[in-house]
């Protein structure tokens, strides 16, 4: 299995009760509750985490975009990756990934991959996703046409990346008289490309294509929601006449491992609400802004948001319905390995730092997953 | 709002119409303009109730589409009997349906830039016809400081503020509004 060590690089010393005063912490919190002399310290922290990584032995680190928001401070995830680059030397640097629909110039997203690839020698996976409805408040991008931008943004940049240039690219979004990368690509044909997504249809189908077969990762489900969404994706590749590998299908999830269940759910248990009701926090009307799902989605979106109004959810529930794997070394394993039956996934992309987790308990936590978990992935 | 514009002025010509009193209230209004500014041939006169389509810069319009469904509708009027009416009504799903796809027609149109088109304000001369603007003070979703904007640049305009009231004047202050707009209407008659 290809194991991740994933971060949100979330803004810890939020005071979270005051946040709670405000629509969400994402778009609408003013940013006055940021310190930047805390904030300095918060990257700090979360670029050594990542780093760490490498040395207990993970295939890739990973980091992604989120605009004007307490729950990740990377607007600019490429930054990040680019400072990785200088601190690690073997390690994969997955960007889960760039969100191509908030961009008026896809070809500056391909730039950025490529001069990352050719700084990494090649250790670039570049995820592509259509930034969370909230993302369309924040950038003021018309969320009614960001399906079309994705697929045209991704037509444009897979083929700067694998077409001699210069040449000309005509759609109906984004029309460019010269294309031409300097650089291209270090790899060939270009940067492994992955799509992290809650799991529409639409995009599952997509992704399972012949033509691209791109690694799908679920992110922030219950397992049963995981395993639905893999064995679609299974079965779009049968129709499509060809079974889906292993490495077709990931998961990412928030990890947390300790000595014993009680003592992991003492120490993450908080953690793991936080990021849940405060971090996540929003409303329907900023994660559904109208025309960035069908009619249909948002329809069943809003039936099952009656019964989602207003509950907070707890770390046990979390635990229980398997949206977090929380526990000792054996539960954490049973949790992956009882996902690797039902779907035969490939790619765990583990959240071992998530909420307010501190950096020892962090620390802790990795040390523990690549000590006693870890080796029990190894195929 | 440019096919839009084209689709109705096709529409009028078929169904041969004229003389025509267009009538409109928020995008509606800004969608007159897009008809008027191309055509105004079969047009005798326009009432604009708080129009969208043009701005005045710094004075932003309130962000209806992150609003929850009852501060939506609470921000519609400035008399809250009007939404406590509403919002003691249950919609029936054929009506969610319409609402959700209104929604979604209206983000196509109006959320970038929000709820106007930069390239009208400046053709708003081309509207040679008798023109009453009506805008209420308490409009909270389309600024009240657009109706002077709306005056100065339409070349027959009449203005009338209308105290405590929301966006909506016709519904808000019905009596109102339907006096000055048959007072109006009989004005272009003679």
């Amino acid at each position: 299995m290809k194991l991740v060590s994933f971060h949100l690089m979330p803004y810890r010393p939020l005071d979270l009760a005051e946040a709670a005063k405000h629509r969400s912490p994402w778009v609408v919190l003013p940013n006055s509750l940021y310190d930047p002399i805390k904030g300095a310290e918060e990257y700090a922290a979360h670029i050594d985490a990542l780093v760490y990584a490498e040395e207990l032995g993970f295939d890739a680190i990973g980091v992604n975009e989120h605009h004007q928001t307490a729950y990740g401070l990377m607007p600019a995830p490429n930054l990040i990756a680019s400072a990785l680059i200088q601190r690690t030397k073997k390690v994969q640097i997955a960007i889960l990934g760039r969100a191509l629909p908030l961009t008026n110039n896809p070809i500056y997203i391909a730039e950025e991959f490529a001069m990352l690839d050719n700084l990494s020698k090649g250790r670039i996976i570049a995820g592509f996703v259509r930034g969370i409805g909230s993302e369309y408040h924040s950038s003021g991008v018309n969320p009614y046409f960001s399906h079309e931008r994705f697929h045209e943004a991704h037509d444009l940049i897979i083929r700067a990346w694998t077409e001699p240039g210069p040449f000309a690219f005509d759609g109906d979004h984004f029309n460019l008289k010269y294309v031409n990368l300097w650089p291209r690509p270090y790899q060939t044909p270009h940067p492994p490309v992955w799509i992290p997504s809650q799991g529409s249809s639409e995009t599952v189908s997509w992704a399972a294509d012949p033509k691209r077969k791109y690694p799908f990762l679920v992110t922030f489900s219950s397992a049963d929601l995981v395993a639905r969404y893999h064995n679609a994706y299974r079965d779009q590749a049968r129709q499509h006449g060809y079974e889906a590998s292993a490495g077709q299908l990931g998961w990412a999830c928030p990890i947390y491992v300790a000595e014993t269940d009680e003592r992991a759910r003492a120490e993450a248990g908080r953690a793991v609400e936080t990021l849940f009701n405060d971090f996540l926090r929003q409303t329907f009307e900023m994660l559904m802004p109208p025309g960035y799902t069908s009619m249909a989605s948002m329809k069943n979106f809003i039936s099952s948001r009656a019964a989602l109004r207003g509950v907070k959810m707890t770390a046990d529930a979390l635990i229980d319905s398997g949206t977090a794997l929380i526990g000792s070394p054996k539960t954490v394993l049973a949790g992956i390995e009882r996902m690797r039956e039902r779907t035969g996934f490939g790619i765990l992309v583990a959240l071992l730092q998530f909420g307010i987790l501190s950096d020892e308990l962090t620390r802790r936590n990795m040390d523990l997953f690549a000590a006693e978990v870890m080796p029990r992935l190894r195929d | 709002m440019s096919d839009l514009a084209l689709f109705y002025l096709d529409l009028i010509e078929e169904a041969q119409l004229d003389n025509i009193h267009l009538i409109a209230n928020s995008l509606g209004g800004w969608l007159a303009a897009e008809i008027l500014i191309r055509d105004r041939s079969r047009f005798r006169g326009l009432v604009q109730l708080a129009p969208a389509g043009i701005r005045v810069k710094g004075v932003p319009c309130g962000d209806n589409f992150i609003w929850g469904p009852e501060e939506a509708i609470r921000n519609l009027y400035h008399d809250q009997a009007f939404a406590d009416r509403i919002l003691s009504l249950t919609p029936t799903e054929a009506q969610m349906d319409i609402m959700l796809r209104n929604r979604f027609t209206v983000a196509k149109f109006g959320w970038q830039p929000r709820w106007f088109n930069p390239d009208l304000e400046k053709w708003l001369h081309r509207i040679k016809l008798p023109s009453l603007v009506i805008w209420g003070d308490d409009d909270k979703i389309m600024p009240p400081a657009n109706a002077a904007l709306w005056q100065q640049r339409l070349p027959d305009a009449r203005l009338v503020m209308i105290k405590d009231c929301g966006h909506l004047p016709h519904v808000e202050q019905a009596p109102i509004v339907a006096r000055h707009v048959l007072t109006f209407l009989e004005g272009v008659a003679s």
